[in-house]
């Protein structure tokens, strides 16, 4: 009885394993029947009860808290109830209690476990990304790699049209600093490999869980409720019939005040500053001197620690729940463009530095494809040392179904060694610069995946397993490749997907387009003549 | 017979008959769990003495609405015997008795080396989470969601997290194991 109690349990979430049954039917009951019996010593018992009985219970005291209502202008009659309304869903109550030993009721409460397969097939082949391209696109990858074409001058190659090659392409004259010095495009691309150069690695198990976030739409429907009749005698909203309230928006008038939104569509909660509210030197500039001399230096950057103590204050006097992130990240790719910088004078330092509270779903930290972490951003202002702005406020709550993985480490290494533009036709006769991204050993992650509806257009965020390969040479490779990271998902449609496109040995793959280095003008310019307009004649001449 | 919580406020309002009778009711399971990842006596009274203290101790941090007091204290008892063992052989990678080296200087009792005898080199092949939920749903009688509560994970992964270890068994254990059941349960003569 309790061995069919356990396999029916199991059978819930994996019920392939029924396949086994008898098997696994008789490796619990070996575990029952050989549970050892322990005898307790009943002297220890009294000792230690005894012992207890001489301690002292400090009887608890009321929990004392105070939640200040920020001073926030409404937008109508019913916007106080909605706020009010809402803040169960951002401010966490229960923190104001913590001790060490905070009990480990998060996930239970916040995870719904489904049946295998319950989000159906996640291969993009029936389900379009949303619009983003992913990881494993090498060429999309280094299409679209803004870092190396926002590095300084003299390290990242710039994409430079010449005067003649601008004219049709809707823009109109050339772009860049480069052209007005003179200089031109050579043409040589990039071939980039890809090496994993780290340890052997085991892929355990052929299945894992992956994870849905829920939204919920209590608040579209209390909201919609509460401003039924908010019509100010302008139109009767009362004739309007399943109300949905996507977006509302909540402004504080006082100085360094905040505006906030909560998009019911997204479940995000947005905070950002009311830059009416907030004082901007440049105000009062009318000349490139003043912008100049407003600008911050390297020195008014705080340390790290102060920028990451501004924002975990800011969080808590705000009560935003961060009990689903890890500590705070700081990113500062800014920092080691600046310090390759020749003119670090002319540098443009940001007036905000953001941080990422990373989510982690049951003690697995979830990345972007792009191997960023992926939670709770905050955007710090260093020359008000104020916060500047929160994102992705949410209530965190999922849902979690099994899904069967790619698990043999060999075919992961293949494929990973595949990406890369080596393939790709570049012509005859043509420079190539190769490249080689080195990848040291994988850790498992969750990594964000967006399913998309095609009946709705709607997009749902998933979260599965994968593996993050760092870049070893990241260093060497920054200003081509511009990632820290390569992601591997590892649930075995969408592996099997991009396997498939990444190993197969096309005759031809279409060229990417690729930022392209400099050349000083020795070659000969090809410039098209213009003709001379036809002369119109005049019939009644 | 008083539930568990009531107990529970009665501690919090500083009554310590109430913790007694938690005691009473919870102490030999708590040692069971502990003798099984220990398998040594005096180690076990030590440990399962600091899991009672810390309860008593931190009584008021027990929120009612998150969890039972049973997983509370399965939790308090499973984090102690993982920093001891951590603590003894400053090793971040050893949790309890299965964890440790055979080169280890280790001390055992010998009777529950006998009657773990016929499944201990499986326990040893588990990851520590999968073996603590393995005792925990095999040999104390634990439901998933208090399991969950313990591990600090979702019901769905504790569920997920057994059921890969019973694949691994099903891999590990030789079909004469099976048979050697079946002459035990008295199915085969």
């Amino acid at each position: 009885m309790k061995i069919q109690e356990i396999l029916q349990e199991i059978y819930k979430i994996d019920d392939d394993m029924k396949n086994y049954e008898k098997e696994l039917e008789k490796i619990i009951q070996s575990f029952i029947k050989e549970k050892p019996e322990v005898n307790i010593d009943k002297d220890f018992v009294i000792r230690l009860k005894n012992k207890l009985m001489n301690q002292e219970i400090s009887p608890r005291e009321k929990t004392k808290f105070s939640f200040t209502m920020p001073n926030f202008v409404f937008a109508g009659a019913g916007a106080a109830l909605m706020f009010l309304l809402m803040l169960p869903f951002v401010v966490d109550f229960s923190t104001f209690n913590k001790t060490n030993l905070s009990q480990n009721d998060s996930w239970s409460a916040r995870i719904e476990s489904l049946q295998k397969n319950a989000f159906g097939s996640l291969s993009s082949i029936t389900n379009s990304q949303d619009g983003d391209e992913f990881a494993l696109n090498e060429s999309a990858r280094s299409i679209t790699n803004a870092d190396a074409l926002e590095a300084s001058d003299d390290i990242a190659p710039k994409q430079v049209i010449r005067t003649e090659e601008a004219v049709g392409l809707g823009g109109g004259g050339t772009m860049g600093a480069d052209t007005v010095s003179g200089k031109m495009i050579a043409p040589y691309y990039n071939e980039i490999e890809y090496v994993y150069t780290g340890d052997d690695f085991d892929l355990e198990g052929d299945e894992d869980l992956v994870y849905k976030r829920v939204r919920s739409n209590a608040i579209n429907n209390i909201l919609a409720n509460g401003i039924s009749n908010v019509g100010g005698g302008l139109i009767d909203t009362s004739n309007f019939s399943d109300i949905q309230v996507n977006s509302l928006n909540l402004v504080e008038t006082k100085e360094f005040g905040y505006s906030i939104n909560f998009n019911s569509y997204d479940g995000a909660i947005s905070l950002y500053k009311n830059y009416q509210t907030w004082p901007n030197v440049n105000n009062k500039c009318r000349d490139e001197k003043c912008f100049e001399q407003n600008r911050l230096s390297i020195e008014d950057i705080p340390s790290d620690d102060k920028i990451i103590a501004i924002a975990d204050s800011f969080l808590g006097k705000y009560g935003i729940d961060t009990s689903v992130y890890g500590e705070a990240q700081m990113q500062n790719d800014w920092l080691s463009y600046y310090e390759r910088a020749e003119d670090k004078d002319n540098y443009y330092i940001p007036e905000e530095i953001q941080l990422i509270y990373p989510l982690e779903i049951e003690g697995q930290t979830v990345y972007n494809e792009d191997g960023r972490a992926s939670g709770l951003t905050v955007s710090v202002d260093v020359r008000n040392m104020k916060v500047a702005n929160v994102n992705s406020i949410r209530q965190n709550e999922f849902v979690s179904s099994v899904y069967e993985l790619e698990n043999d480490e060999n075919k992961v290494i293949e494929y990973i060694e595949s990406m890369g533009n080596r393939n790709y036709y570049r012509g005859d006769d043509v420079e190539v610069n190769k490249v080689q991204i080195q990848l040291d050993n994988p850790e498992m992650i969750l990594m964000t995946y967006y399913l998309y509806n095609e009946e709705d257009g709607s997009s749902e965020e998933l979260f599965i397993p994968a593996l993050l390969f760092p870049v070893v040479n990241y260093e060497e490779s920054e200003y081509l490749y511009g990632r820290k990271y390569v992601t591997v998902p590892l649930v075995k449609e969408i592996f099997d997907e991009y396997y498939q496109q990444s190993t197969q040995d096309d005759d031809f793959i279409p060229r990417p387009i690729e930022p392209m280095p400099l050349l000083d003008r020795e070659d000969e310019v090809i410039t098209e003549e213009i003709d001379e307009p036809a002369k119109v004649e005049n019939d009644n001449e | 017979m008083k539930n568990d919580l009531d107990l529970v406020k009665k501690c919090q309002n500083g009554d310590k008959e109430s913790f007694g009778l938690l005691y009473d009711k919870y102490i030999e399971k708590i040692y069971s769990f502990v003798y099984c990842k220990t398998h040594h006596k005096e180690t076990a009274e030590d440990i399962v003495a600091k899991v009672f203290m810390k309860a008593i101790n931190k009584i008021d941090t027990f929120k009612e609405g998150s969890g039972t007091f049973q997983a509370w204290l399965y939790m308090i008892a499973r984090n102690t015997v993982i920093d001891h063992y951590r603590t003894e052989k400053k090793d971040a990678n050893i949790d309890d008795f299965f964890d440790l080296d055979s080169n280890d200087d280790i001390v055992r009792d010998t009777d529950i080396k006998i009657k773990l005898e016929k499944v201990e080199k499986y326990l040893h092949i588990l990851k520590s989470e999968q073996r603590d939920i393995l005792i925990m749903r095999f040999w104390q009688d634990m439901s998933f969601a208090e399991i969950a509560q313990v591990i600090g994970k979702s019901e769905g992964a504790c569920k997920m997290n057994l059921a890969r270890t019973l694949k691994k068994l099903r891999e590990e254990m030789p079909a004469d194991m099976f048979i050697y059941l079946l002459l035990v349960g008295g199915l085969i003569r």
